[in-house]
């Protein structure tokens, strides 16, 4: 079990929000205060740096025009990272790929990073939130198409080294690629992808990356685990898919006792409450199938809206399995709960910072996750398990999970 | 069909149409740079898209509950197509404001008055850029006369046809 320090470097000081339509996309620049805003990078990189310091890896991601995610080129603050950090590896997930018009130049942001960091990298991509389409002024139709062709000639361009190679596919066309550097990592560095679909996890496993989902709880979580390891399965990966290829992002915060726990996870929330978009903004024609336009038009509940109809209480998202909040042993529950009902998953993306949770408490959260829930974590989910053995027998990592649950003392 | 492919098939093959008839039609961009000719019906919400749509988007607008999944799905599946075909450049060609000379037939251009797409300033321009072309403004008429107003908007497309 991999555990990373997720930032989104938000900017939480905004106007009632009963004055501005969207927090994102349309939310003026002109509430931004860039003497805060540059105050607040400090801080963040101070974070990270804290975190690496108590043995939790890098991560990172991107958005664009929103006060949620002030970190619209994350490949810069990557390079930034890239050289404050030493040890930890450095997640960027991801590179919005379905909206950058040049593949290529991803490739080439991603090898050089990978060199800058001496080969930390671990290179992710999403496809891009509904959100993203305006700012990027991307076509939503046929996203994943470009997401696929894209992750494709950038893994070509990572992997080429004989001279100048051509591409013309249906949406990228290239007569001369041949990317200097090259990454350190071989053959590649390490891909992640994210995805909520079922159909895209598939995808994902098919191709062996490293798939991420975030905050969707048990039974979507599940679902998406499931699909994954039909895809790995189905594509002669093997039977066994190890825990590293599945990661799971939740709203995370242990204290040292539950009322600071609590009021540490209630700051939390404000990625559930701050999200206000309207669906003009979430869901752009395209976006998703035209099936589930047909079921949402009939009252269905809108998946694609990330975090707007999460629970927006502490008790509410620990039910639902999008945070894990409480004293060591809590979330150390928790996280196994979830753990178990998902089928396994070998990196934990922890949200643990958010709006108003300020730097101590923010260096309070990670420091508790790291010295009291980390280490349990590492030793009851080793990277050498499998996920789903519940499906297909697996009778080692059987064996070791169940001797770790009675190690444990909660399963008998 | 949006009027930009009408057009745009004009310009390529004049001989082959004796007249030409526009309604409420995208295509060229005549204004300044930071300011879109046509509102970003993607950036608004339906109900504001609607009001730009129809001249009473009450009457007009989609009921969903009465429409089947197919119908619904055709509809989605529109919106998907337009898209395509209009996200950029946002609802024009570049290069069809200077091929447009070339169309040979008689033209009507026609707009609903409350058309909220396409402006008046915006189909004078397009209309003055044929050689042969006048324009037309249906009243109680949105984006898409030919379903507020389909008497009026039938009669006066007979009777260009009949000139």
């Amino acid at each position: 079990m991999r555990a990373w320090h997720f930032s989104e470097n938000a900017y939480p000081y905004l106007p009632p929000a009963d004055s501005y339509r969207s927090i994102r996309v349309s939310l003026p620049n002109r509430v931004y205060d860039p003497a805060k805003g540059a105050a607040l990078y400090d801080r963040f990189i101070d974070e990270w740096l804290i975190a690496e310091d108590e043995g939790v890896e890098i991560m990172l991601n991107e958005h664009h025009q929103t006060a949620t995610c002030v970190d619209p080129a994350a490949p810069l603050m990557l390079a930034a990272l890239a050289r404050l950090s030493k040890t930890a590896r450095l997640l960027i997930l991801g590179n919005p790929i379905a909206n950058r018009r040049q593949p290529v130049r991803v490739a080439e942001e991603m090898a050089m990073i990978d060199v800058l960091s001496h080969g930390r990298l671990e290179a992710g991509f999403v496809r891009g939130v509904p959100y993203e389409i305006l700012p990027a002024n991307s076509n939503p139709v046929r996203m994943n198409e470009r997401q696929w062709e894209a992750l494709d000639l950038i893994v070509k361009c990572w992997t080429h080294h004989d001279g100048p190679f051509s591409h013309e596919g249906r949406f990228f066309h290239h007569r001369s690629i041949n990317i200097w550097p090259r990454p350190i990592q071989q053959p590649h560095p390490p891909m992640w992808v994210s995805t909520t679909s079922t159909v895209g996890a598939a995808q994902v496993g098919a191709h062996g990356y490293v798939q991420a989902t975030f905050l969707t709880g048990f039974d979507a979580t599940k679902r998406i685990y499931e699909a994954y390891r039909s895809g790995w399965r189905e594509a002669g990966r093997g039977q066994d898919v190890p825990i590293d290829r599945l990661a799971y992002a939740a709203l995370i915060y242990v204290g040292e006792t539950e009322a600071r726990a609590h009021a540490g996870a209630e700051k939390l929330l404000w990625y559930v409450t701050a999200n206000k978009v309207p669906l003009h903004f979430s869901n752009p024609p395209g976006y998703v199938p035209v099936a589930m336009n047909v079921q949402l038009a009939r009252g269905a509940h809108n998946v694609v809206s990330a975090y707007g109809t999460k629970q927006a209480t502490v008790e509410g998202a620990i039910e639902a399995g999008t945070m894990f909040a409480g004293t060591p042993d809590q979330v150390f529950q928790q996280i196994k709960k979830h753990w178990d009902h998902v089928g396994g998953y070998g990196h934990l993306l922890i949200m643990g910072q958010a709006g108003f949770l300020d730097h101590d408490d923010t260096v309070h959260g990670i420091r508790m996750f790291a010295r009291e829930v980390y280490p349990r974590l590492k030793d009851i989910f080793p990277d050498t398990m499998a996920s789903g053995t519940v499906e297909k027998s697996n009778p080692v990592a059987n064996r070791q999970h169940a001797s770790a649950n009675r190690a444990d003392g909660r399963h008998a | 069909m949006i009027g930009q492919r009408p057009a745009e098939m004009a310009t390529k093959s004049p001989e082959r149409f004796r007249r030409l008839v526009l309604v409420g039609p995208v295509g060229i961009k005549v204004g300044p740079s930071d300011k879109l000719d046509i509102p970003d019906i993607y950036a608004l919400p339906e109900s504001e898209v609607q009001k730009l749509l129809y001249d009473d988007p009450e009457r007009m607008k989609p009921d969903t509950a009465k429409m089947s999944d197919d119908e619904l799905a055709a509809m989605f599946r529109a919106r998907e197509t337009l898209a395509l075909l209009t996200w950029e450049p946002w609802m024009h060609n570049p290069k069809l404001r200077r091929r447009l000379q070339r169309v040979a037939a008689p033209a009507l251009f026609i707009r609903g008055e409350s058309d909220g797409l396409v402006s008046q300033t915006y189909l004078d321009a397009y209309s003055r850029m044929l050689p042969d072309a006048r324009t037309l403004t249906i009243k109680a008429a949105g984006h898409m006369p030919q379903l507020e107003q389909p008497a009026v908007f039938a009669t006066a497309i007979l009777e260009f046809l009949g000139e």
